[in-house]
């Protein structure tokens, strides 16, 4: 059987190869980005915390195989440390204090 | 007690590549070609039958023809500790049995092939380490470096080096 049987969507994805002692199943959370304070997506694997990024050009479609994937983009996770996300929430919190 | 109405979507990207029987995770490195153009369509396709990357005389440069235009393209390797995935998604409306009212829109993705490198084609220029696609994969290493945990042994090796500098 052919890999893209029964699949509706396709997207590729660079991410760290997960720890085979967990199960493996990302878990996507909206988080606030320390930067900006924006709401942004972050993917959780065997506990292991890791920030979503979106690269696009604006023209590109993939061959993969003998597959054609219309979506030329390509989704990377890399890791991040959880004091990152806190930033912002201490920030806040510290503000609040002086005033 | 009326129960609020609400519909709120889950996404879980499955990563386990762990081959279960009967189900074997292809690997397509080798095989994965990112076009300089979008190509209307979603499926599967003889791409193997006309689509021929040749290498030219110049060191990791290889070139190819699609619809007649010149293609020129190089091979990145994916970075340890990383892999290339290729997720398919099939989406699902799951109702509670017990209640109705609820309604959960949740969306699994699933690791359906693999891959370790990854050959992006140019049309008529030539790649280069200046090109976005090329400098997107800095950050894989540079978030690595920056992210990982500090150990006692990176302490001790800072600490030194700082007293040499003393």
């Amino acid at each position: 059987m052919a890999w893209w049987e029964g699949v509706d969507e396709t997207r590729l994805l660079i991410a760290p190869v997960p720890e085979e002692t967990g199960n493996g199943i990302g878990q996507m959370l909206s988080l606030r980005r320390p930067k900006s304070g924006n709401t942004a997506c972050y993917l959780l694997v065997n506990g292991l915390l890791q920030e979503l990024h979106w690269f696009k050009q604006s023209y590109g479609s993939w061959f993969v195989g003998d597959y054609v994937c219309e979506d030329g983009s390509l989704y990377t996770a890399t890791p991040v440390d959880p004091v990152f996300i806190f930033l912002p929430i201490f920030e806040e919190a510290r503000m609040k204090c002086s005033s | 007690m009326e129960m609020e109405k609400e519909t709120e979507t889950e996404t879980e990207i499955n990563l386990s590549v762990k081959e279960e029987e009967g189900s074997k995770i292809e690997d397509v490195s080798g095989k994965v070609h990112q076009l300089p153009c979008s190509v209307k369509y979603n499926g599967p396709s003889s791409v193997s039958q006309y689509f021929k990357p040749k290498p030219t005389p110049t060191t990791g440069i290889q070139e190819s023809f699609f619809r007649g235009r010149n293609l020129l393209g190089t091979t990145l390797p994916i970075p340890h500790p990383y892999s290339g995935f290729v997720i398919g998604k099939k989406s699902f409306v799951k109702r509670k049995a017990s209640d109705m009212s609820e309604e959960k829109n949740s969306s699994c993705w699933e690791v359906k092939a693999k891959f370790q490198n990854l050959t992006y084609w140019n049309h008529d220029t030539l790649p280069s380490h200046d090109d976005a696609f090329s400098r997107s994969f800095h950050w894989l290493s540079v978030a690595e470096a920056l992210h990982k945990p500090v150990t006692a042994e990176d302490l001790v090796s800072a600490s030194m080096a700082l007293k040499k500098m003393d």
